[in-house]
């Protein structure tokens, strides 16, 4: 015997007891019955339960199906991430292996997982370590919109490079004494300048950065694209001209550079 | 107020308190319900974000034209078990997808449709294989890998059984497609016995004339049996009839064997060509859904697409780069018709990419539709799907069974 039957209601009736504005006597039946009893309340519990059993049934489905394999990576930057990873791992003592890692981790937009890394790192690798870990950091910055950040660490990133260059080349019998550039970060460093600057409206510092860039290196063809559009923007379309004809010696009949140049009408 | 009125009047009180309750209790239902379909598109959100392959190329202009699906990089995780140079690729009827790499040598890799690796053949103990190129797997499960350098085809199951081989010269590609075999070579191709190996006809010697070839690089079989091959160094693309009699040929590009290294400015000179492909290395050859002839541009990093009945040349596809659904040197292309979609070789980036092209589907588009759709994560939605139809034909059986018996008791009663 069901609780219909025991109330000496059918379910029609009782479902028309518990109805908002029924009649004062079904409200008491209902009253005395179960939260279950209502039928909107059974309905709903029912939906849910389908709704529920339905989401299960599709994620044991994409379980059973081996839709995915979180082993095997996928894309570009699941394959950087997984093997730069591992690589770090086998070999704690190579600083160019973590700056891997975290340049992966920094791609894939995994900005926490990179600050954290950064700080583990921070009191562990050795001082060229510690300038590869400082140029991530201001990557990081930049990646996390923090752009005033990104400069400040770019900037003291540049200045302890060469000052370690300047040290160097002073001590007998080093790389740096017998010619050897400073170290390459200290120029991508102005690129992260550049940008932060771009982001932050200060177009005219940005292209301050990009020109100190382009006097060390003259050939960087897409740094002088850049150069000719924040030249472009500013409205020095002689610069941007001029900016953009050097990329072509680079880059002769690139489509892209001919879009440039035929947007400010130089063609 | 009589007493009968006082009890009305408390009544109704009760009724409204009632009421009240139950709207309040309908609300709370309400609200839990909605919080749990929130908590349920959330967390299926977060699983079909971790199923699809989330890409680090967003626009089609960035891959020229390109839809990419998913890349497969290795058959494992540490670093030595990632391919270095796929080379030569072949899609099983399931979807397996089998991938030879220059740099491993000795073993053949079978990945399924989602990319997992699933087995190898080769081994250097027991199944020792030298120099792997080109493979191909037949509707009867057997294995056919060539060794260029050995001159021959090996013979495999799929679990790695050795059936044996076959002499080849150099056999560069084969095609093993409804009951026909066709094996290229550096002087033309031949259409071979799958039982014995023995050739039926061979077609071809090496040249530049125009019943030359010079390194036959990709062999597709379409459903009559007609026989397309790219000649690699003469850059042409070829169609013969099953019995090798060719029914037409076009220039994909400049030939890479007239080249005059004359230097400065007169081998661009030489490379000057009319046809409108402007192909560099023709590579693999497939045929998609549509039944156009698809063919890969290693130094070229595109694909072209050609028309089945006279050659002419549709459309390219494909930019070079790094980035997922770009290419550096892609050498062999299959495709897979239940899910249209393209396997390529991309050597210089050391993976196989999953691909769709514009217009390679078969059929209407909404069926196409349909068949992309279940060829990626949406296949987890037919077991509930089904699971729902499953219970609508329950309910509606048990409403049509009861309405019958109400309908005989009325019978029953009014006899």
């Amino acid at each position: 015997m069901n609780q219909s039957e025991e109330s000496g209601l059918t379910d029609r009736e009782s479902d028309r007891a518990s109805e908002p504005g029924s009649t004062p006597g079904s409200a008491d039946a209902a009253r005395r019955r179960p939260l279950f009893r209502d039928p909107f309340v059974r309905r709903a519990f029912y939906f849910t339960g389908a709704l529920v059993t339905l989401f299960l049934v599709t994620v044991v489905s994409a379980l059973v199906m081996g839709l995915h394999d979180p082993e095997a990576p996928r894309t570009s930057a699941e394959r950087a991430l997984r093997i730069s990873e591992l690589t770090a791992m086998q070999n704690p003592e190579d600083s160019e292996a973590w700056g891997a890692y975290l340049q992966a981790l920094i791609a894939s937009g995994q900005l926490t997982q990179a600050q954290n890394l950064i700080d583990q790192l921070a009191g562990v690798v050795d001082e060229s370590g510690t300038e590869e870990v400082a140029f991530f950091q201001a990557a990081v910055h930049m990646e996390s919109g923090r752009y005033e950040d990104a400069i400040k660490a770019s900037e003291e990133l540049r200045t302890r490079l060469r000052a370690y260059h300047e040290t160097q080349k002073q001590a007998a019998d080093t790389p740096e004494s017998r010619g050897e550039p400073v170290h390459e970060n200290y120029w991508q460093a102005l690129i992260v300048i550049a940008e932060a600057n771009v982001n932050l409206g200060n177009v005219e510092a940005a292209i301050k950065a990009l020109d100190e860039f382009l006097e060390e290196k003259e050939t960087a063809a897409d740094v002088l694209i850049r150069r000719g559009y924040l030249k472009e923007q500013l409205g020095d379309l002689e610069g941007a001209e001029t900016d953009f004809r050097a990329a072509l010696v680079y880059m002769p009949g690139d489509p892209a550079v001919m879009e440039h140049l035929q947007r400010i009408g130089a063609e | 107020m009589t007493d009968s009125g006082q009890d009305t009047y408390g009544d109704s009180t009760s009724a409204s308190r009632d009421g009240r309750a139950t709207r309040r209790i309908r609300m709370l239902v309400v609200a839990i319900i909605i919080i749990l379909l929130l908590a349920l598109a959330g967390v299926g959100i977060m699983l079909a974000n971790l199923i699809s392959p989330r890409s680090g190329v967003a626009t089609a202009d960035a891959t020229g034209g390109i839809e990419w699906v998913r890349s497969i990089y290795g058959w494992g995780t540490t670093p030595e078990e990632q391919f270095v140079q796929p080379h030569k690729l072949d899609i099983a009827e399931d979807g397996t997808i089998w991938v030879t790499d220059a740099m491993y040598p000795s073993r053949a890799f079978a990945f399924s449709p989602e990319g997992t690796y699933v087995s190898s053949v080769g081994d250097e103990a027991e199944v020792p294989l030298r120099g792997l190129g080109p493979i191909a797997v037949g509707m009867d499960d057997r294995l056919f890998i060539g060794e260029p350098m050995l001159d021959w085809v090996r013979v495999f199951t799929k679990e790695g059984q050795d059936l044996g081989a076959f002499s080849v010269p150099n056999p560069i590609d084969i095609e093993y497609a409804r009951g026909t075999m066709v094996i290229g070579s550096t002087s033309g191709f031949a259409i071979i016995d799958p039982e014995t190996g023995a050739p039926r006809v061979v077609i071809g010697t090496r040249g530049q004339g125009d019943s030359e070839f010079d390194t036959v690089n990709g062999i597709a079989i379409d459903d009559d049996g007609a026989i397309y091959v790219s000649d690699a160094y003469n850059n042409r693309l070829s169609k013969y009839d099953a019995e090798g009699e060719r029914v037409w040929m076009v220039s994909t590009g400049a030939p890479g064997n007239q080249v005059e290294l004359t230097g400065g400015t007169a081998m661009a000179e030489s490379r000057v060509t009319t046809a409108p492909a402007q192909m560099q290395l023709p590579g693999g050859v497939t045929i998609d859904g549509s039944g156009r002839i698809v063919v890969v541009d290693a130094f070229d990093f595109s694909i072209s697409v050609f028309n089945q009945d006279d050659g002419t040349f549709l459309a390219k596809y494909g930019e070079h780069g790094r980035l997922d659904g770009q290419f550096v040197w892609p050498v062999s292309i299959e495709y897979d018709p239940q899910r249209d979609w393209f396997a390529v070789a991309d050597k210089g980036n050391s993976r196989v990419q999953i691909i769709r092209l514009p217009g390679s589907a078969p059929g209407v588009d909404v069926e196409s539709q349909i068949r992309r759709s279940l060829a990626g994560p949406l296949r987890a939605c037919v077991p509930p799907v089904l699971l729902i139809l499953l219970v609508l034909i329950v309910l509606a059986v048990r409403s049509f069974k009861k309405r019958k018996d109400s309908q005989s008791g009325v019978a029953g009663d009014s006899v």
